[in-house]
């Protein structure tokens, strides 16, 4: 089993957190870009662990923006392929909280994908280092039975 | 750390470029003596890729990854080429310099440029030598500065970036603009501590560029220097009564609210209606806060003082003029949401022909605004509405408007808060742009006073990317001292360290409700930064 961590980001945020998770798992993990990722290449020998934002009015980051119009307008057949999330979000907004990663999850889902270990919603309005709990949450997913 | 240098073949170069062809540069600079690849992670190997095409692709040549290897006969130069492999490009022999090593294509190194070339034909000398490090310094410790000196640390990691901050204390208006009740916006500190906290990234504190060490000297001890100053004065609104008391500027009710040494000792007084020039994100920060009841403050950083006296007796009536109409409005529908959802509060549209837009239509949906039959504060949004005199003899008590209609109107005012922008200060070192060699500027004091994190984060990285470029085609030959040349006119700055000790003892002394008790004062700021053990 091999590992890509994404990231979606308007602020940076998501990207430092990827890069905690990259450094979790250790050497051999990808890091990448959510707007370098063509979902046409989306592999089911990868498990994708993705760190989303959410921005606005509860619209993706820029970064995930390319990725996700890939994946609404050609529907790309991802059976096989699995993904984590990680969603970034502030409870001050309670209305759009962590929306961003609720849509990358639908529309993974919606073109076959499914999604592998508890899909976190991390609160920046909250005590919690987001940094700490994806580190930890992603050396959880390594614990999960995940055949290549 | 050693790089190595090499011109490859200066006729070959010239080639590509005079047929057209480019010259493809990853992970290496240019100096006048050749292709900079920097050091890689053993001893004799370098890092990097020079590719030269031209003819569409015929003709492609890629030197990566160089190495110098020892071999029975001598040294030999290795490096990847196009196809992946490892090839011996060239014998090296020692010179009169003691750096610079004679360069003979061998005869593998001759099939990299498809045999256009004898084998032990002279190539252009290479050169191993001490990386000269490069220095920048970023002048403002905001967010723009910040995300700069990030972007830059990952292009150059070999790079001395110094940040100069004027105040004792880093992060900007990420301390003293974003508002005190959206302390998960202010979370992006965490990547700034990062970034000063793995090297390579110096933070001077209390040191201000421009007056106390003269920007001329800083020039001349870094390579490069980036204005990160930001927009610190309010744009004024120049009509009738703006010097009246109680009309004050939205930069400076924000840094009293915040706690800037430069306005937290200032007595700022609302009273039950406060009219709000201005209908951006800015605008609608101050009539938040003012909107809200002090059990809403909790989890924030506003001081308790300040509550008191600015907050303290709470306005009933909050009227924001907009010039624009509601369709052409420029704060953000979240922004709104979470005004219109505040307990208490009703917001309103008076007289808005454009009922379909999406801010009317944001303010009457039943979620996001609950019905209230008694606000405590009635908020009301006036479009294509022009303030035409603030009213009042020594302090301001209405505002005349021109409403959409040309009917003029009388809005009762016991202060008035101008929310309409931000200017630099009289010096206009913020217009420098990029014409001056070696001076850039970035965020606000580059673009003007639009957007927020993500376009400071943005505009960021385009400045690190041109900095980046700058360093790699101009190298000085003798290189600038950085920080070291400045040291002996610094005056008491604060370093990154300093700071946590700030940080820390600010979080300490947090009363209840709140994340942190800031120091008002530069004197208190000072103070604080002292270790207590020392």
């Amino acid at each position: 089993m091999n590992y890509t961590v994404l990231f979606g980001t308007e602020s940076g945020t998501a990207e430092m957190v990827a890069e905690d998770i990259a450094e979790a798992l250790g050497a051999g993990t990808r890091l990448c870009d959510l707007q370098d990722m063509d979902p046409e290449s989306l592999r089911s020998d990868s498990l994708y662990i993705i760190v989303c934002s959410t921005y606005g009015d509860g619209e993706l980051p820029a970064s995930a923006q390319p990725f996700a119009t890939g994946l609404r307008q050609d529907r790309p057949d991802l059976t096989g392929v699995r993904f984590s999330l990680f969603g970034l979000g502030d409870r001050g907004y309670a209305d759009s909280f962590n929306r961003g990663g609720d849509a990358l999850e639908e529309l993974l889902t919606g073109c076959g994908a499914v999604r592998v270990g508890e899909h976190v919603r991390h609160n920046a309005a909250g005590f919690e280092d987001a940094s700490e709990v994806a580190a930890d949450w992603a050396l959880g997913l390594l614990q999960l039975p995940l055949a290549a | 750390m050693i790089s190595l240098t090499w011109a490859i073949k200066q006729s070959f170069i010239d080639y590509v470029r005079e047929s057209g062809g480019q010259i493809i540069l990853d992970g290496v600079t240019h100096s006048s003596s050749g292709f900079v690849f920097p050091a890689g992670r053993l001893d004799g190997q370098y890092s990097g890729s020079v590719t030269m095409r031209a003819h569409g692709g015929a003709l492609a040549v890629t030197v990566a990854n160089p190495r110098t290897t020892e071999t029975d006969t001598g040294f030999i130069l290795e490096a990847t080429i196009g196809n992946g492999a490892q090839c011996p490009v060239a014998s090296l022999s020692a010179t009169s310099q003691p750096n610079e090593f004679r360069a003979e294509l061998t005869r593998a190194g001759a099939q990299l440029f498809d045999n256009m070339y004898p084998t032990g034909l002279e190539l252009a000398p290479v050169i191993l030598e001490p990386t000269r490090r490069r220095s920048v310094a970023i002048i403002g410790s905001g967010p723009a500065g910040c995300y700069t000196a990030q972007f830059l640390r990952k292009l150059q990691p070999d790079c001395e970036i110094v940040v100069f901050e004027r105040l004792p204390v880093p992060y900007g208006l990420v301390r003293y603009g974003i508002a005190a009740d959206h302390q998960g916006t202010k979370a992006v500190t965490r990547q700034f501590d990062r970034l000063f906290e793995q090297g390579g990234v110096t933070f001077v504190g209390n040191t201000h560029v421009g007056r106390r060490l003269p920007l001329d000297v800083v020039r001349k001890s870094f390579d490069a220097v980036v204005l990160a100053t930001g927009l610190p004065v309010d744009r004024n609104l120049l009509i009738p009564g703006v010097g009246l008391g109680g009309v004050y500027g939205s930069g400076q009710l924000t840094r009293h609210l915040n706690g800037h040494p430069d306005d937290a000792s200032r007595s700022i007084r609302i009273g039950s209606d406060v009219v709000i020039v201005g209908c951006g994100n800015v605008a609608l920060d101050v009539a938040r806060l003012l909107a809200k009841r002090p059990v809403d403050l909790e989890g924030s950083d506003l001081h308790p003082d300040h509550v008191r006296s600015t907050l303290g007796d709470a306005p009933s009536r909050i009227t924001l003029l907009s010039r624009s109409s509601a369709a052409a409005a420029r704060c953000d529908i979240a922004m709104l949401k979470e005004l219109a959802r505040l307990d208490g509060v009703r917001v309103t549209f008076p007289d808005t022909p454009d009922a379909d837009s999406p801010l009317a239509r944001t303010a009457v949906e039943p979620e996001s605004s609950l019905p209230v039959h008694t606000p405590r504060v009635q908020i009301d949004f006036l479009f294509d509405t022009v303030p035409l005199e603030f009213v009042g003899e020594t302090s301001v008590r209405a505002v005349r408007v021109e409403r959409a209609d040309g009917a003029e109107q009388l809005i009762p005012a016991s202060a008035v808060v101008t929310a309409i922008g931000f200017q630099g200060e009289a010096s206009g070192a913020s217009d420098l742009g990029y014409r001056d060699s070696g001076l850039f500027s970035v965020g606000w004091a580059s673009f003007g006073p639009r957007g927020a994190l993500p376009e400071a984060r943005a505009h960021g990285r385009d400045v690190a990317t041109l900095v980046f470029a700058y360093l790699a085609d101009n190298d000085p030959g003798t290189p600038r001292p950085g920080l070291v040349g400045v040291a002996d006119q610094l005056d008491n700055p604060i370093d990154f360290a300093a700071w946590k000790r700030v940080d820390a003892a600010e979080v300490a002394s947090a009363p209840h409700g709140r994340v942190r008790l800031k120091y008002l004062s530069t004197a208190e700021l000072l103070a604080a930064s002292v270790s207590s053990d020392s």
